[in-house]
């Protein structure tokens, strides 16, 4: 106990002080306000060209396809504020929905499937985990390679089947993508809850608090008794099992199922967390942030199918986005006397 | 690489100084400087899997050698210009968008001999641009290199499909003849060699010491007068400029259309085959001859893999583990580093 609170009480020491107190809170939170105020600001200029964009169906179909990016950018919002990348998103994404179908086929236990995709989400998260935690080899690469080794796993285990496993999966999934109660979308009701546990988790927890720190200085944190490997590795187990319930439902939302199907989510994951103002040198970032962020992607693919333009130009606006999201918080933190570059 | 001297024992006070040497001495490593093992693992592993593939075809035939390289030549160029990155310390995940840009460029503005003259030093200028502007970037605005060529691949990738909707185009003849084929030995086996002679002259340049001083410690170079800011964005530019190479090769000599996503893949296989040649993503220590290996390695794996018979998909699977295996060695290999030089700083 007492361990948890040297971690605990960096606010007692009036060097701490500037760095947490009231005006650092708030430069923190700036970028993250931003990222809000930037997707309120697109929805009500949209709604006003097109009265139609505020209507329940397209809110909801907006929640419906910003909520599986929400939740896989839930586990990469904890590995990015722990200083880490994690790119095996695509991977454990699709094994975890042929695995879903695959059963759904045979029987539709989901039970039995969630029973299979678990532990291989926690192996993928462990071999993650403690290669970057305890061998310190760069998450980038050490993610590249698991993501390229499980997902050739899969294409041998479904024979390179591009779209053979195309069965529709359990039911339960499909409602939890895209049904809704009354008027109220049951995937904005799931993501609330994932929410609710992420955020609460993330500031009122010793965990959450631990995870901050080793993203704030893993040496400082070491020293002041947080266990740096088992934060890292929690952070990579969650994100894995996070992009296996993602990949459950992009499943339902599909209604289909590929092993490549998540591939879009090694970009989408990241650029999420990013427009959130969480800094890839980790240590700041909110999973309210990482809300926003999707939400504003899914807006912006609506504005351009209204628009009628192509993939092509929401390429170039994503990556103009981060660009100028990234860039003002950078802005924000220098002048803020902030210490990252 | 001297074992615990007094001053490093003194330094390592958290760690236990026995310990560390006796760590050190341990290690099966010991008796190997950090650059003979990363110069050793990417030949030894050339040398097994050109081994396991002659004896899966049966015989070594010119033609096979040829496939060989000229389905990597791409790959060594990608892999030429993420190496430089590297040695700086950064990433450049933008190579697959340059790449897909170049290849939507060749295939549509280079379908006769005669577009060759305006459009090839075009299209390399276009990736030196292109290279250049996320150099400049990230020397001005202090942005991070991954998330500044990560938001620059988004653009370039989408500037692609713009250019090139869907896979499609053709090549002017002439580039594909002046590329292809062996006139004594393979074309592809000499531009291979040119490369690795290119690696040589550069290292021994001022640019060369630069590259790695820059990667080793920003601080200590800018305090010795290299001038990093400039050296960055002339690594950032050429590598945008190998991506655009890579392309031209690409779709003169493999494929002879374009694609708007066809630089994707490249963008994780240039790194993997960065970091299988042993180059160290810390920064400042690597090799392109390292890379160059690592690039022939991983598609030797792919021919492995169609010679025995077995699926495609197989290959990626293979690939995936020897990309790990290759990363966790040399994660070792650095633990070890740092245990025989705690002076060393640590990644804070």
């Amino acid at each position: 106990m007492s361990v948890a609170t040297t971690a605990d009480a960096p606010a007692a020491t009036p060097a701490a002080r500037s760095r947490y107190g009231e005006s650092g809170w708030r430069r923190r939170q700036t970028p993250i306000l931003f990222a809000w105020g930037l997707m309120l600001l697109l929805f009500v200029v949209v709604s006003i060209f097109q009265p139609g964009f505020r209507s329940n169906n397209n809110i909801r179909s907006i929640i419906d396809q910003s909520m599986i990016l929400g939740v896989v950018g839930l586990g990469q919002t904890l590995v990015i504020i722990c200083r880490g990348i994690d790119l095996s998103v695509p991977a454990m994404m699709g094994v975890a929905g042929v695995v879903l179908t695959r059963h759904g086929q045979s029987g539709g236990d989901v039970l039995a499937a969630i029973v299979v995709i678990v532990p291989i989400a926690i192996v993928l998260g462990l071999v993650n985990g403690l290669s970057v935690a305890f061998l310190r080899a760069p998450a980038i690469v050490v993610t590249l390679a698991t993501n390229t080794l499980v997902l050739g796993a899969l294409l041998v285990w479904t024979s390179g089947a591009g779209s053979q496993t195309g069965g529709a999966p359990a039911k339960l999934f499909r409602t939890l993508s895209t049904g809704h109660a009354g008027s109220f979308s049951v995937s904005g009701i799931v993501w609330l809850g994932v929410a609710l546990v992420a955020i609460v988790g993330l500031t009122a927890t010793r965990f959450g608090r631990h995870v901050y720190a080793v993203g704030n200085n893993p040496v400082a944190a070491r020293l002041s008794g947080v266990s740096v490997i088992r934060t890292v590795v929690s952070v990579y187990v969650i994100s894995a099992l996070c992009s296996a319930l993602g990949g459950m439902l992009l499943a339902g939302y599909l209604n289909q199922t590929f092993p490549n199907m998540g591939s879009e989510y090694l970009f989408t994951s990241i650029a999420v967390v990013l427009i959130g103002g969480a800094s890839i040198l980790g240590g700041t970032g909110n999973y309210a942030g990482t809300i926003a962020g999707a939400l504003t992607l899914s807006i912006l693919g609506g504005v351009l199918a209204i628009l009628d333009l192509g993939p092509a130009y929401l390429r170039i606006l994503y990556g103009v986005l981060i660009f100028t999201t990234v860039g003002l918080g950078t802005l924000l933190a220098r002048r803020g006397g902030g210490r990252r570059e | 690489m001297s074992t615990a001297t007094p001053t490093a024992k003194k330094a390592s006070g958290i760690a236990g100084s026995v310990e560390t040497e006796q760590a050190a001495q341990r290690s099966p490593f010991a008796r190997f400087t950090p650059q003979q093992i990363s110069g050793a693992v990417p030949a030894v592993l050339f040398v097994v899997l050109f081994v396991v593939m002659i004896s899966v075809q049966g015989q070594f035939s010119s033609s096979l050698l040829q496939t060989v390289l000229e389905t990597t030549v791409p790959l060594m160029l990608v892999g030429f210009g993420q190496t430089l990155v590297i040695l700086t310390r950064g990433i450049d995940l933008s190579v697959g968008g340059i790449f897909s840009l170049s290849t939507a460029l060749i295939a549509t503005k280079i379908t006769s001999d005669g577009d060759m003259v305006v459009w090839i030093p075009l299209v390399i200028l276009i990736g030196l641009g292109a290279g250049a502007i996320n150099g400049l970037l990230i020397v001005r605005t202090r942005m991070q290199p991954f998330i500044v060529t990560l938001a620059s691949w988004s653009v370039f990738s989408g500037l692609a499909l713009l250019a090139l909707p869907t896979e499609g185009g053709s090549v002017a003849p002439g580039l594909t003849s002046a590329l292809s084929g062996s006139a004594l030995v393979p074309k592809a086996l000499i531009l291979a060699l040119v490369l690795v002679v290119v690696w040589i002259v550069l290292r021994r340049t001022r640019f060369g010491t630069a590259i790695l001083s820059v990667g080793s410690s920003e601080a200590a170079a800018k305090l010795n007068d290299v001038p990093v800011d400039r050296t960055k964005i002339i690594v950032y530019a050429l590598s945008g400029m190998f991506a655009a190479l890579g392309a031209l090769y690409y779709v003169a000599v493999l494929t002879f259309s374009g694609s708007p996503v066809a630089g994707d893949p490249f963008i994780l296989q240039s790194v993997a085959a960065v970091v299988i040649g042993g180059t160290s993503l810390a920064g400042g220590r690597g090799s392109l001859i390292g890379t160059i290996l690592g690039a022939l390695s991983l598609s030797m794996i792919a021919q492995i893999v169609f010679f025995s018979g077995a699926e495609s998909y197989w290959s990626q699977f293979v690939q995936g583990m020897l990309i790990l295996g290759a990363v966790l060695l040399f994660a070792v290999v650095e633990l070890v580093i740092r245990r025989r030089n705690p002076n060393a700083t640590e990644e804070a």
